[in-house]
């Protein structure tokens, strides 16, 4: 007797799905449609955009679109359907089926790699339809648009991350992504570690935006093949890299009115057949003193900035290649009164200065290696060192820390049985990280030793359809053992709907003080209640992605977002005590975060796109007994981008409407008066513009951010008596400098 | 009455740099350059290329023939300097053979059949 014991939904999935294609198809055998493609460097196979398809020996052809997708109308007599893709071996394929889709995979071929250029058009931003992981990219185009100095400005256009700073004398900029801290996101250099602990209130900006070749954001639990610390998402940075950066030198100038001035510089050099470097630098410098609101404060620290990377690439024919990296920076940000940088007896003149040096080196070391012709087995090794020092004073307040990191990460990534419906990633991590922090008399001393092991399996039963599940185990020398569980599910329902899914746990273990090194810029008493123990979270998402496709440039994307997170520990710091404390502690209580975002791209035509966003935050937690708001989490945000490229790019407009929903103010009822805030602050609007003229080898842009000059007005509280016991420039929620005009240009040595 | 002012401002200076960029075409001539471009890509990287060159005023390709027709403004460029221009980006142009460098970089798609 025959018994149908698991009538299993994937199965069902793939007879409803197919029977769905069979009746697509069918309509249209004039057009063949299809799907290009590739491994990329770590083997894993890729949808790969822009690349030719064509009739062999003819020159009817089409290129693939951002998800690697093609339409191409069929040649009476020509059978033969080449895909090529600069850097990647060319395929040929004899459609014989007309009716069904064609899929080419294409492998890179490394002797062709060098100097390659690829000059198609590029979005500005898109999200990818393939991807397990939804994942906003955000590509050197994208970052063109803005003024763009670093890390920090690179979200202007997006909703999905935040930026605010988080005082009125440090000017350090923080993210915040689904409405929690940035340092819940985890954020990755080329796919290992970066700027974690202490290099996290300011690292953003050690990220000049010219070194960025794109950013992939992507929200919700991630892959725990990088780690067990994101929780809220992941944000990954890809710098250029020498094999793939197609000119010989690159120079950039800026300049504001805000006084900030910046170069950088880029210089490629082959040094033998296999081998390549680029060597990149960055220096800037603002030293001017401005105070709009007349209250004796700067409103942005002076800063100087040094930042040098070189970075070499070697290949090993077709087998692999390896990476290596070492960036150097220092930094010194001096902020507050006016006037203070150039007397030495600022202190007994009552006047209040705060000074941040940061000195920070990182060498990373990657290699990558096939084990089978194919590229689908693979094995990659990372390995990364961090020494970062922070010495600081906050008016009579000291800190300083001290962080050594070292990091290590083996993945294999195998396709049993060579097919593309199983692929696994498993492999071994260690951790060290020794950290040190010192504030008067509260001191973290931390000696961390983390090695883990984690496995990966993604299935994928048919093309629509994929599930991966991940799990992994560390042990943490002072915390124990923690098993990170994350799953994730994409179903392209049709062509054009694609839904996905994801819950997973993450970890973290935070430093004392760093993730709230704004209040220090206060004269809030700073009560430390044990050792920050182990954050714990879990994270559950969805998200739709549909896209309606008349031609090339005439499209429209609607991506329709759900998370949540909530905490089983974290370590907070709780202002809503008293207007004269801060407290931060281990909450065991209720803390969560619910995040609803809705995204609508238009491009009506060529060279015109319109990006129109809106955002829902709910982010809570347990304060003395009672739910309440986090502090500076604006609930509701918009989003409005207006591009316009004129034909061959030579002139481009960008315009940015960015609306601010109130937030929560914390608690301040327990001062004077005059130094009482209100509960919530206003919302606001701020708008960016900017006009790039491009030349054969030179762009020029202009442009200005807060074009309608908003600010907070009056940040610091009791700005005229900075010892005194009122004074506190932490309750931020506005822009603090104005309207800031800018101009730079970009030239090219090819 | 200071903001609206900082507006009219930053739209004056808006319509002066656009109309700076306007090319005051005289003496407009036409040339004829048959080309080694293969498909689209290659006709939209060779459009590309003589928009950024000093003089041209405009450029179509026409994919049957492979000719471009280049409008040019000839007291600030010559015929010479158009072919030099697309053999710059990897095509042949008439007489004068493709850049090597520049070749090398085409997509595959864009090279001649032979070295595909």
């Amino acid at each position: 007797m025959r018994t149908i014991n698991k009538p299993n939904f994937v199965l069902f999935l793939f007879i409803f799905i197919s029977v769905f294609y069979k009746s697509l198809a069918q309509n249209g055998v004039a057009a063949i449609e299809g799907k290009v493609w590739a491994y990329n460097e770590k083997g894993i196979k890729v949808p790969l955009p822009y690349a030719s398809v064509y009739w062999a020996e003819t020159t009817n052809g089409t290129t693939t679109d951002v998800n690697g997708n093609f339409t191409i109308h069929r040649i009476p007599g020509v059978t033969l359907l080449v895909a090529s893709y600069i850097g990647y071996r060319s395929d040929t394929i004899e459609v014989t089926h007309p009716d069904e889709p064609i899929e080419f995979t294409l492998s890179m071929s490394s002797e062709t790699l060098k100097g390659v250029e690829v000059k198609s058009r590029q979005d500005n931003s898109f999200v990818s339809k393939l991807t397990t992981i939804k994942t906003e990219h955000i590509t050197t185009e994208g970052l063109k648009q803005l003024a763009c100095c670093n890390l920090s400005e690179s979200f202007e256009n997006s909703i999905t991350v935040d930026v605010g700073y988080t005082d009125a004398v440090t000017g350090a900029k923080q993210i915040q992504m689904l409405g929690l801290a940035g340092v819940y996101s985890q954020l990755m250099l080329e796919n290992m570690p970066f700027l974690r602990s202490i290099a996290a209130p300011y690292g953003l900006n050690y990220v000049p935006g010219p070194w960025m070749q794109s950013i992939q954001v992507s929200k919700g639990t991630a892959s725990v093949v990088n780690g067990f610390e994101s929780v809220t998402g992941q944000i990954n940075l890809e710098y250029l890299k020498p094999e793939h950066w197609e000119n010989r030198a690159y120079v950039n100038l800026f300049g504001s009115t805000e006084g900030r001035g910046e170069l950088n510089f880029m210089g490629r050099m082959p040094v033998g057949n296999n081998l390549s470097t680029l060597l990149m630098a960055h220096a800037s410098m603002q030293q001017s003193e401005m105070d709009h609101d007349k209250d004796g404060f700067m409103d942005l620290p002076r800063t100087r900035q040094i930042n040098l990377l070189n970075r070499w690439t070697y290949e090993y024919g077709d087998l692999g290649h390896s990476q290596l990296s070492v960036n150097f920076v220092s930094e010194d940000r001096w902020g507050g009164s006016l006037g203070a940088y150039n007397m030495p007896s600022w202190r007994q003149q009552g006047l209040y200065a705060s000074d941040i040096k940061n000195q920070r080196f990182q060498a990373f070391l990657k290699s990558g290696f096939r084990l089978d012709d194919h590229g689908h087995n693979s094995v990659g090794l990372q390995l990364s060192g961090t020494v970062h020092d922070l010495d600081a004073f906050f008016g009579d307040r000291y800190y300083s820390a001290s962080d050594r990191e070292l990091y290590a990460n083996l993945i294999f990534q195998l396709e049993p049985g060579h097919s593309e419906h199983h692929k696994i990633s498993a492999g071994a991590s260690f951790q060290l990280e020794k950290l040190t922090e010192y504030f008067y008399e509260d001191s973290l001393i931390r000696n961390h030793q983390t090695p883990g092991v984690f496995a990966e399996y993604t299935f994928t039963p048919v093309e629509s359809f994929t599930i991966m599940a991940g799990l992994r185990a560390d042990n943490n020398s002072v915390f124990g053992t923690f098993v990170t569980p994350r799953f994730h599910l994409r179903w392209q329902l049709t062509p054009s709907i694609v839904l996905r899914g994801s819950a997973g746990k993450g970890y973290r273990t935070p430093a004392m003080l760093t993730d709230n090194l704004g209040f220090l810029s206060s004269s809030r008493q700073i009560i430390i209640e044990g050792e920050p123990g182990l954050e714990k979270a879990w994270n559950y998402g969805m998200n739709l992605t549909k896209t309606w496709e008349w031609s090339d440039s005439r499209k429209v994307d609607l991506t329709i977002d759900i998370y949540r997170t909530t905490f089983d520990q974290q370590w907070v710091a709780d202002a809503d005590v008293s207007a004269r404390k801060v407290l931060l502690y281990n909450l065991e209580g209720h803390s969560r975060s619910n995040s609803f975002q809705a995204e609508v791209r238009v491009e009506p035509a060529k060279g015109f796109s319109l990006l129109g966003a809106f955002r829902f935050n709910d982010v809570k937690m347990l304060l003395n007994n009672e739910l309440r708001e986090r502090p500076f989490v604006n609930r509701y945000k918009a989003l409005l981008n207006l591009s316009r490229k004129t034909r061959f790019d030579k002139w481009q407009f960008d315009v940015t409407l960015l609306w601010n929903g109130d937030a929560r103010i914390p608690y301040t009822a327990d001062n004077p008066t005059e130094f009482r805030l209100e509960e919530r602050s206003p919302s606001y609007i701020v708008a960016h513009a900017q006009i790039t003229r491009r030349f054969k080898h030179l762009e020029i842009y202009a442009g200005s951010e807060n074009l309608g000059n908003y600010r907070q007005h009056h940040p610091v509280l009791a700005a005229n008596d900075p010892y005194g016991p009122f004074f506190d420039a932490s309750m931020i929620w506005g822009p603090l400098s104005g309207r800031m005009i800018y101009a730079g240009l970009r030239w090219t040595l090819l | 009455m200071k903001k609206l002012a900082f507006y009219t401002w930053m739209a004056s200076t808006a319509i002066l740099i656009l109309s700076v960029g306007k090319v005051f075409g005289a003496n407009p001539d036409t040339v004829w350059i048959r080309t080694s471009a293969q498909c689209e890509m290659c006709k939209e990287a060779i459009e590309k290329a003589l928009a950024y060159e000093k003089g041209v005023i405009s450029s179509d390709l026409d994919l049957k023939t492979k000719k471009v027709k280049v409008v040019y403004n000839s007291a600030k460029t010559s015929p010479e300097k158009i072919r030099k221009a697309i053999s710059g980006s990897g095509y042949d142009a008439d007489e004068v053979a493709a850049d090597p460098k520049a070749y090398k970089r085409l997509p595959s798609c864009c090279k001649k059949p032979q070295d595909r």
